[in-house]
């Protein structure tokens, strides 16, 4: 049997702190600031919690905070109820929550939170994911590798079979930088021309320094509630549509499995499918407002275009070049400036991105709102491609 | 018959010349050159290539002992010939021994084989010498002299392509080179001293004393291999018994690949086997702490062996080192960033099927190939279904990356997903590729055992692709 989500649920209320190097905020001191923020708009406090999830997917940059659900409990005053740490990398905010909705739905919860922190400026950026890529996995197998190569690997390929080409991909770089100007919270609020992003250094070929995303600090939430009960805490909500997570391989499985064709990304595709169905949409371009989708690097949100039917298959560099994915364009794709501009605090970037499409559905989106926003989607994936979480929001 | 029945050899692909050596520290001139290992090779890597380029898949899983002769071992206490034994999937009731401390040990471990196989212990034998990191202190008037590489020999009674006559072997305390147990570099003292009182004298004694006890005339050989340290005690050695030079001196190769230590007087024989003909004979002379002399008569099964191997190609495959400072960081002689890597000896144990021996599983249910230590099956999903198969050391590049931010002494480390021939897919990196230039999907590639990193101060040895040049 399974339960639809769509319309039952709603966002009361979501907060998000700046994603920066937060030299001044601690772990705890983010979570204080976000959930606050979304407490505020529910018109709740703490006490009126009554089950929480928490989404930080990498401990070892940050004293080990974030490794239980107590660590979002003492810096917020979250006391004797249920609360859950969620690690599903860079899924982990979306699966936190969707284990939220979950609650919801089950009738166990009124009133839930779902919050992602992630501290990874409390060490030199070498020394946070790069370092756990590269010395911490396994003795052998992806030896050799940071994060970056997990997705240049299907960059390379993309190249070889659809005759995208590297210019391609800092386009997509220098549309999120550009977005990322009008984001109050974003990292990086500067244009940065093209030359400078087709320029700059190779990280993991054919993915450069300005087509990945930087190591930052950041925090997020969102306070949920049936839809039912939404107008007496806050008339101004968003209703969830769909939520989907999809494993539809391993960490080291995809590049040792002769199946595997590297030009897509097929938990997307997988998620896509079920989400559209479960949100009752059939043409994603037309039906769309705007998205938030992950680029991690800046390949990625090429591919995913494809992935989530915003064009034909081998089609992503037609729809980077011609505009369509802009402000402007018939689909604005990472208006807050992607994790480009952001940063990606990994377990506050889901959160963060539905953060994002709840002010749009709000119309508080301040200088960038996307113009009568209606439905929005957030769209993470991780592990390095093994897990998509797929949000789809409505405004009510 | 007891006798050699195959040779392989293998030279890194580097070399670095002496003029590099003089550039960089502000002396002008500088001839020759020599074959130095990548950062990702040592005695025990080299030894491995040297295997597979000496016997078939077969051929080596029927060798009964494993003797890895070294100056170099990768250890102190801690089998090297166990752990090729083990990688190369010998039967664990494969005698295995290390002989080292001395260029001669290379001989010293072909005669012991000889005699193994002559006292019926066993049918074949695999001799591999193996040399790799002799240094010279960095500046220091040796630096150009030694030499990395490996020979591998397979002894037995069966298909023998040089059959042993006669040795000779002769110990003789000298001190001309020597490392002492923690030395990183070569120590010497005089250098003319022991070019006089040990190469010269121990040499013309053992050739000397073999050629009296043989009753055979200098010019009763076809070809003469004798190991030198230098070049000028060479060509004195061989005046004093008036060989050829045109026709029976076999070259030492001292400028083109250095002075390999234990593999050394392996590859100058095999060297010089182009010229020889079946009913030849031929000499072999090792040097250090003494020398061990051998006369060997070629078979009838010499000229099909002749056909296979291709010296020149061999010492030709080659690319220089981009600069001396690389070859220094090569070989550890300046402190790179330490990396504390992740290891388990009990994973490194129990995952040695896949990773150690490259053997695929295949699923006995659904015939899908995997390259990982699984359970179950990811395409039947069927449970303990999977039985180890061989799979092929060649394969093409179906995607890549090329990573500047990982740790290496050469970035960027090119990583690439292989499809094997015949089935299987591996993730890896790519070595002996130091133009990244090169890398493309479809190019053809070829499996090679390489040392990854060093965790637990243990080397960990797993397989890496490397560019099939021709």
């Amino acid at each position: 049997m399974s339960v639809d989500f769509k319309d039952k649920l709603a966002i009361v209320g979501a907060g998000c702190t700046r994603f920066a190097e937060n030299f001044d905020l601690s772990y705890g001191d983010m979570l204080a600031e976000a959930c606050f923020e979304a407490f505020e708009e529910a018109g709740v406090g703490p006490k009126d919690i009554d089950g929480a999830w928490l989404s930080t997917a990498f401990v070892d940059g940050s004293a080990m905070k974030g490794r239980s659900g107590m660590d979002l409990a003492e810096p917020v005053g979250l006391f004797d109820i249920p609360i859950t740490r969620v690690s599903n990398f860079c899924a982990s905010g979306g699966n936190a929550f969707r284990e939220a909705c979950l609650g919801l739905l089950s009738g166990v919860h009124d009133i839930v939170l779902a919050a992602g922190a992630e501290k990874q400026r409390d060490r030199p950026p070498q020394k946070s994911l790069v370092k756990m890529m590269v010395v911490g996995q396994h003795q052998f197998l992806q030896k050799g590798e940071t994060a970056a190569g997990q997705f240049a690997v299907y960059a390379t390929r993309h190249m070889e079979k659809y005759g995208t080409k590297l210019e391609h991909f800092c386009m997509v770089s220098h549309k999120n930088h550009k977005h990322g100007i009008r984001n109050p919270i974003a990292q990086y609020r500067q244009e940065i021309p093209m030359e400078t992003i087709l320029n700059s250094p190779m990280v993991a070929y054919p993915i450069n320094l300005l087509c990945s995303c930087p190591t930052t600090d950041g925090a997020s939430a969102v306070v949920l509630v049936r839809a039912d009960d939404a107008k007496s805490f806050n008339k101004d909500y968003a209703l969830v549509k769909a939520q989907e997570l999809i494993v539809n391989t391993g960490w080291d499985l995809p590049f040792f499995d002769p199946r595997y064709d590297f030009s897509h990304f097929p938990s997307t595709r997988l998620a896509a499918q079920r989400a559209y169905q479960m949100a009752g949409i059939k043409d994603p371009i037309n039906e769309i407002d705007l998205a938030e989708v992950h680029d991690c690097f800046a390949p990625v949100e090429l591919i995913v275009y494809e992935d989530l039917g915003f064009c034909m298959e081998g089609q992503g560099r037609h729809f980077i070049e011609e505009g369509r994915s802009t402000a402007e364009g018939d689909l604005p794709v990472n208006i807050s400036g992607g994790l480009e501009s952001c940063g990606h605090p990994v377990g506050a970037t889901g959160i963060r991105m539905i953060y994002e499409i709840t002010r749009h559905l709000q119309g508080r989106a301040r200088e960038r709102q996307v113009k009568n926003a209606k439905l929005g989607i957030a769209h993470n994936i991780g592990g390095p491609c093994a897990i998509t979480s797929l949000t789809i929001l409505g405004a009510p | 018959m007891i006798g050699i029945t195959a040779f392989g050899t293998y030279l890194p692909r580097y070399r670095l010349t002496a003029r590099m050596i003089n550039e960089a520290w502000g002396r002008p001139g500088g001839r020759g050159e020599k074959a130095v290992g990548y950062f990702d090779e040592d005695s025990l890597t080299m030894g491995l290539s040297a295997v597979y380029n000496c016997l078939s898949r077969d051929g080596i899983e029927k060798a009964e002992a494993l003797y890895f002769a070294s100056t170099t071992s990768p250890y102190r206490e801690k089998l090297a010939s166990t752990e090729m034994a083990m990688i190369l999937s010998l039967s664990p009731e494969a005698r295995t021994l290390d002989i080292g401390n001395s260029p001669r040990a290379g001989t010293s471990a072909l005669l012991t084989a000889m005699e193994a196989v002559k006292a019926n212990s066993c049918d074949t034998v695999l001799v591999v010498a193996s040399d790799c990191g002799r240094l010279e202190r960095p500046g220091g008037q040796n630096e150009a002299t030694w030499g990395d590489g490996a020979a591998a020999l397979a002894v037995g009674r069966e298909n023998v392509i040089l059959n042993l006559l006669h040795h000779y072997c002769h110990s003789d305390e000298l001190s001309h080179f020597w490392r002492r147990a923690d030395d990183h570099y070569m120590k010497y003292e005089d250098m003319r001293f022991p070019q006089v009182m040990g190469y010269a004298r121990i040499m013309e004694a053992s050739i000397g004393n073999i050629l009296r006890k043989t009753q055979y005339n200098p010019a009763d050989f076809a070809k003469v291999v004798v190991d030198t340290p230098d070049i000028r005690s060479h060509q004195a050695l061989m005046r004093k018994f008036g060989f050829d030079p045109k026709t029976q001196i076999q070259d030492p190769l001292l400028g083109r690949i250095g002075s390999l230590g234990t593999a050394h007087p392996f590859v100058m024989l095999v060297a010089a086997l182009h010229e020889v003909k079946p009913g030849d004979k031929v000499l072999l002379a090792s040097y250090g702490d003494g020398s061990d002399v051998l006369i060997f008569e070629a078979t009838d099964a010499l000229p099909a062996f002749q056909e296979q191997i291709d010296v020149n190609g061999l010492l030709d495959q080659k690319e220089l080192v981009s600069t001396y400072t690389k070859y220094l960081a090569f070989h550890k002689t300046f402190e790179a960033e330490f990396q504390d890597y992740y290891s388990s000896i009990s994973a490194l144990f129990r995952e040695r099927d896949r990773f150690s021996r490259l053997l695929g599983g295949k699923c006995k249910n659904c015939g899908y190939i995997t390259t990982l230590a699984l359970r179950v099956c990811p395409n039947c999903r069927k449970k303990d279904q999977f039985e180890n198969m061989r799979l092929a050391r060649r394969g093409v590049v179906f995607t890549f990356t090329q990573e500047w931010y990982y740790p290496s002494p050469e970035p960027p480390t090119t990583l690439a997903v292989i499809d094997l021939k015949g089935g299987g897919r591996i993730y890896c990196q790519m070595t002996d590729c130091s133009d990244p230039r090169i890398v493309k999907i479809g190019m053809q590639v070829e499996m090679t055992v390489r040392k990854y990193h060093e965790a637990l101060d243990l080397p960990h040895y797993y397989w890496k692709c490397k560019p099939i040049y021709s």
